[in-house]
């Protein structure tokens, strides 16, 4: 019975020490910040840090954006990048689990532009409070509102939309938008590239958006070809 | 391979003892210093002295450590004998080895000369530094430019360099800036500021596990200062043509459309443009070709053509209207209008059989529709994103001069009289709203009330105040008072107004619903239970809580028994429904736990006998694990619908007696449980779904009359997804279902199974989508339908693409005794500017 109280308090201990692991390791930095960006570890109440270019993010970091936030970030293990927009607010998290990583940013609500590196045998989740992204390698948006539910763009690759009260799943294709919505609804429709955010007006007007230029030119050969500069003022 | 062989070793020891008379024969042999674990390793030997020709050499070898040897004899060639050992075999705790060489059984030597087995050569594996990856250069992006006086920084990641590294320098354009850099275990930042034009370099260096500088360099670029641009004009749109042909069960339709969108902006403005035609468009049904010019900036939001506005769940909520919108956001006031029409008028028809009532032949008019004019505006009042308080006015009114009521040559005629069933209304709604959201939207309440007034004849226009005194039925001219049922007289003086001076906001006459807006008690006091209970009164309240890893949801509604949003025809009417619902997010989002409870009371103010309650529980358990283990979701929903009915006796026209059973109690149950599995087979990426889903409802009253017929319903089905990623965006879908149903008296069953293949390559100008479906119906509904499917999109000129899609599909109605070949057909072009 002794020893069966020492291995279990070996276990707890185990776990602590784990945990403690898991919540220092550094996951994140900050590239790029605008306007009011607040951050605070897990351990601690209120948002008392300002997120400024080359902040390095531990795992479990809140992060929240205010109406005029404007960030964007890169995990160090993979270069995937957030850039994430005003009034926006989540935890990022990394677990090492049988030697794949396990990436997840969880969500209240906001307004990001997620660039996932392809995962291999890792995983990258985007949960909210009505849906979970399982993203593997991808470029998207997602608009969460806990009241008006998640709008999901896809811009290149595929992601699983679950949404948590239905448990409905769908798999976003490129160019497509899903809503899911708190009373279950998930559906997902073809949208246009004025359809993504941060290409219609009232985005690139938006604080701290990027603003995108299209110009279109023709070629030696006569081609039409096509250029899209994405800027900040 | 052989283990050690004992009879060798035997023949070993008693040569030994024969060592002094082999003397004159020697092994030439040299163990090598070191070997790499990874690759094999040659032993090498040579005997000198005149070598029997039947000399045989065996190398004895082993992992350091381990205790039986391998034996293998080794190649000769002359004097010089030789044997690979396998990489696999020699480890990396080190090599441990002997050479044997017998003559003709009897001869012996041995390298080491003295007890080789015991005493063996020793030889230790090359120690190589173990594999690596390079430090990753998070920011400033290689690709990119920095614009001049940008500060910069640098961040590099040591994330997958496995070894322990020392002595880590950081150089930028060859000046070290080792001491100003944050350098922790998996990551380096630095801030340096703004940098110099042109191309600028970065070199990182350390020391690894081994002792060796490792060296790692990056370039970046800052641009040359540049001139800031004036705003142009911007703007990018698609238009889209297509046609679409469908032959489904002997029927043939052809439908046309044609789609324009565009949107861009200049200065502070941005448009966005919407043409879409149809050839369904026709003047008999309501519009479907869509035209909407939508203008805006950060003040003002205006549209024109066909806009979908929203007031209030209450009022107007997404209805399309025809017109002029206007939204006006100066902040703390803003004021939202509408004007147009929601519906447009259509002729109809009249029928040519009339009936003959009195000798008069009466024509029904059918199929037409007035035109609906809508006029509203919402003034509201907000600070920031926390309170917003707002009120709104709605009026809708059929144009009665939209429809001519003679057409088809009748004309004024006491002979034929027309009969217009369907007449033209008049709506209003009033309502106030308001929303309160702290703590950044984690707590929200959101509540409003509306007030409708419908009248349901608008043909004979408003009354006026001498009209009054016979308003209601059986009320005399002679008293001049406004007398309901012959009781409850209100004096002619006492109505402050003259109904006809309202009639351009709201049409007032006999046909009003409700007549009366308030009903007072008894003694006719109003308090503030008649406005509670209203009847054209409708409440909603929403309380939003994101706290602590709830999210909790209560709201109550109420909606009168006349409250009627012409705007609105979906709202349902005479019910009140209070909700709670609360989700929990666990384990770091790992699980999740929905709970929901429903009571509704319907039909509230019509009878007990048709009054019902409704409470519905759910309860849903989703686990989402992540890495490689499944994603499990059980749900179980569970209804309870009663009423206060009774078993009543009721004479029928035969004057026999009949049982009456008017009581509900029902119970329903849904259950639902999937499974979701990630998994790699021949290289390839899977993924399982699986599916169980159930459905019963049985009657809780177990006595029922004889001519009582309860709708039971039980349903079961099952179904497999798999999803294989077969190349980098194609993917093959192969799903098969059953689908169970068993009703009161009957039962269906239907399977199905089906495959389906998208084709798509990166940055290729096509994709393909094929794929085979079959459902085969049993039971009530005998059926085998076949469907294949096959798309391709191709592009062209990098900015156009073509569509074309088929589906063709074999259909047996069984029970109809027919068949069917439907086909589908779809073609489109799109261009983008």
């Amino acid at each position: 019975m002794k020893n069966l109280y020492y291995s279990v308090i070996v276990i707890l201990l185990g776990c602590f020490i784990t945990q403690m692991n898991g919540q220092t390791a550094k996951i994140a930095v900050a590239l790029k910040t605008q306007g009011e960006v607040l951050y605070k570890h897990a351990d601690e109440d209120k948002f008392n840090k300002d997120v400024e270019t080359g902040t390095i993010f531990q795992n479990g970091d809140v992060i929240s954006t205010d109406k005029d936030g404007y960030a964007v970030l890169v995990f160090i293990d993979d270069k995937s990048q957030l850039t994430i927009h005003e009034n926006s607010n989540f935890v990022i998290t990394r677990q090492e689990e049988n030697s794949h990583i396990l990436k997840r940013v969880s969500m209240e609500y906001g307004k990001l532009k997620a660039t996932i590196q392809k995962q291999k045998d890792d995983e990258f989740i985007i949960s909210t409070p009505t849906s979970v992204a399982a993203v593997k390698g991808t470029i998207f948006w997602v608009i969460s509102d806990p009241k008006e539910g998640d709008q999901f763009y896809g811009i290149e690759g595929l992601i699983e939309i679950r949404n948590i009260l239905s448990n409905r799943v769908l798999t976003l294709q490129k160019m497509e938008k899903s809503t899911s919505t708190p009373d279950g609804g998930l559906e997902k429709e073809k949208i246009e590239d004025e359809d993504v955010p941060g290409t219609t007006y009232q985005d690139q007007n938006g604080a701290g958006e990027e603003k995108v230029l299209r110009l279109r030119y023709k070629n030696k050969e006569g081609k039409i070809k096509h250029l899209e500069i994405i800027y900040e003022e | 391979m052989q283990k050690i062989c004992t009879y060798k070793f035997l023949i070993f020891l008693f040569l030994l003892a024969w060592r002094g008379i082999l003397a004159q024969i020697d092994i030439d042999h040299t163990p090598p210093a070191k070997y790499d674990p990874e690759e094999n390793i040659t032993i090498r030997a040579r005997i000198e002295n005149n070598l029997n020709t039947n000399a045989i050499a065996d190398i004895y070898y082993r992992r350091a450590g381990d205790n039986n040897y391998f034996t293998k004899a080794m190649k000769r060639t002359g004097d010089h004998f030789e044997y690979e050992i396998p990489a696999k075999f020699t480890g990396k705790e080190g090599l441990e080895y002997c050479i044997i060489l017998t003559s003709d059984g009897t001869q012996l030597i041995s390298s080491p000369r003295d007890n080789p087995l015991s005493n063996p050569h020793y030889i230790i594996p090359i120690q190589k530094a173990p594999e690596t990856n390079p430090p990753v250069l998070l920011a400033p992006e290689e690709t990119t430019e920095i614009s001049p006086g940008d500060p910069v920084l640098i961040a590099i990641s040591l994330f997958d360099i496995e070894q322990k590294i020392t002595d880590v320098q950081l150089f930028i354009n060859d000046q070290e800036r080792t001491d100003k850099a944050n350098i922790l275990q998996d990551i380096i930042t630095l801030n340096i500021g703004s940098a110099q034009s042109g191309s600028n370099k970065i070199r990182l260096q350390f020391l690894g596990q081994t002792e060796e500088l490792q060296t790692f360099e990056w370039d970046f670029t800052v641009s040359s200062p540049t001139r800031v641009g004036e705003k142009n004009l911007n703007y990018s749109g698609k238009i889209t043509t297509g046609n679409h042909y469908e032959y489904i069960n002997n029927v043939g339709q052809n439908i046309s459309r044609l789609n324009f969108n565009s949107n861009g902006s200049w200065q502070n403005f941005g448009y966005r443009a919407n043409i879409f035609v149809t050839s369904l468009e026709n003047a008999t049904s309501q519009p479907r070709n869509r035209y909407t010019f939508q203008l805006v900036n950060p003040i003002i939001d205006l549209a024109l053509g066909d806009y979908y506005p929203n007031f209030s769940e209450l009022s107007l909520y997404g209805k399309r209207i025809r017109g002029i919108q206007s939204e006006l956001n100066l902040g703390f006031f803003n004021l939202h209008t509408i004007w147009g029409y929601s519906k447009r008028n259509i002729r109809g028809s009249i029928e040519d059989q009339p009936k003959i009532v009195d000798g008069q032949n009466i024509f029904r008019r059918t199929d037409y529709t007035f035109q609906q004019k809508i006029v509203g505006m919402r003034p509201s009042f907000r600070i920031k994103d926390v309170f917003e308080f707002g009120f709104s006015f709605l009026k809708v009114k059929d144009d009665t001069n939209s429809v001519n009521k003679f057409i088809n040559g009748f004309d004024h005629s006491p002979d034929n009289l027309i009969n217009m069933p369907q007449k033209p209304q008049e709506n209003i709604n009033l309502g106030a709203d308001f929303k309160l959201a702290i703590d950044k939207n984690r707590a929200v309440w959101e509540s409003e009330i509306g007030f409708s007034e419908l009248n349901r004849n608008i043909y004979n226009g408003a009354i006026s105040f001498n009209d009054l005194d016979t308003f209601f039925p059986n009320d005399s001219l002679a008293n001049d008072t406004i007398t309901i049922d012959g009781d409850n007289a209100i004096p002619l003086e006492s109505i402050p107004f003259d109904p006809y001076d309202f009639r351009h906001i709201f049409t007032i006459n006999e046909n009003i619903d409700p007549l009366l807006p308030i009903v007072p008690d008894s003694s006719g006091h109003i308090g503030f239970k008649q406005i509670w209970n209203m009847p054209s009164l409708a409440i909603l309240s929403k309380a939003k809580l994101n706290y602590f890893k709830n999210y909790l949801i209560l709201s109550y509604k109420k909606v009168g028994p006349k409250y009627i949003a012409l705007t609105n025809p979906y709202l349902q009417r005479d019910y009140r429904e209070i909700k709670i619902k609360d989700r929990v997010r666990l384990f770091r989002d790992k699980l999740f736990l929905n709970m929901g409870l429903t009571n509704r009371k319907n039909n509230v103010t019509i009878g007990q006998e048709q009054q019902y309650d409704r409470n519905t529980y759910d309860v849903g358990l989703m686990v989402y694990p992540g890495g490689k283990l499944p994603r499990i979701n059980i749900s179980h929903s569970h209804n309870i619908r009663t009423n206060e009915g009774s078993l009543d006796s009721l004479a029928n026209e035969q004057g026999t007696l009949e049982i009456i059973d008017t009581r509900i109690d029902m119970t329903s149950f849904r259950n639902n449980v999937s499974i979701s599995q990630d998994f790699e087979l021949f290289d390839l990426s899977h993924n399982l779904r699986l599916n169980l889903s159930t459905f019963n409802n049985k009657d809780n009253i177990t006595k029922r009359p004889t001519n009582y017929n309860f709708s039971s319903y039980q349903n079961f089905i099952i179904r497999a997804h798999l999803t294989s990623e077969i190349l980098q965006e194609s993917r093959l879908e192969i799903n098969i279902s059953n689908n169970s149903a068993k009703h009161a008296t009957s039962q269906t069953s239907i399977f199905g199974c089906g495959l389906n293949l998208n084709y798509l390559e990166h940055q290729s100008k096509y994709s393909l989508r094929g794929g085979y479906d079959f459902r085969r119906g049993s039971g009530r509904y005998e059926f085998l339908k076949n469907s294949l499917d096959l798309q391709i999109n191709y592009t062209i000129l990098d900015n156009q693409q073509v569509i074309c899609s088929a589906r063709y599909t074999r259909m047996e109605d069984r029970n109809a005794q027919k068949a069917y070949n439907n086909v589908r057909l779809y073609i489109s072009w799109n261009l983008l500017f």
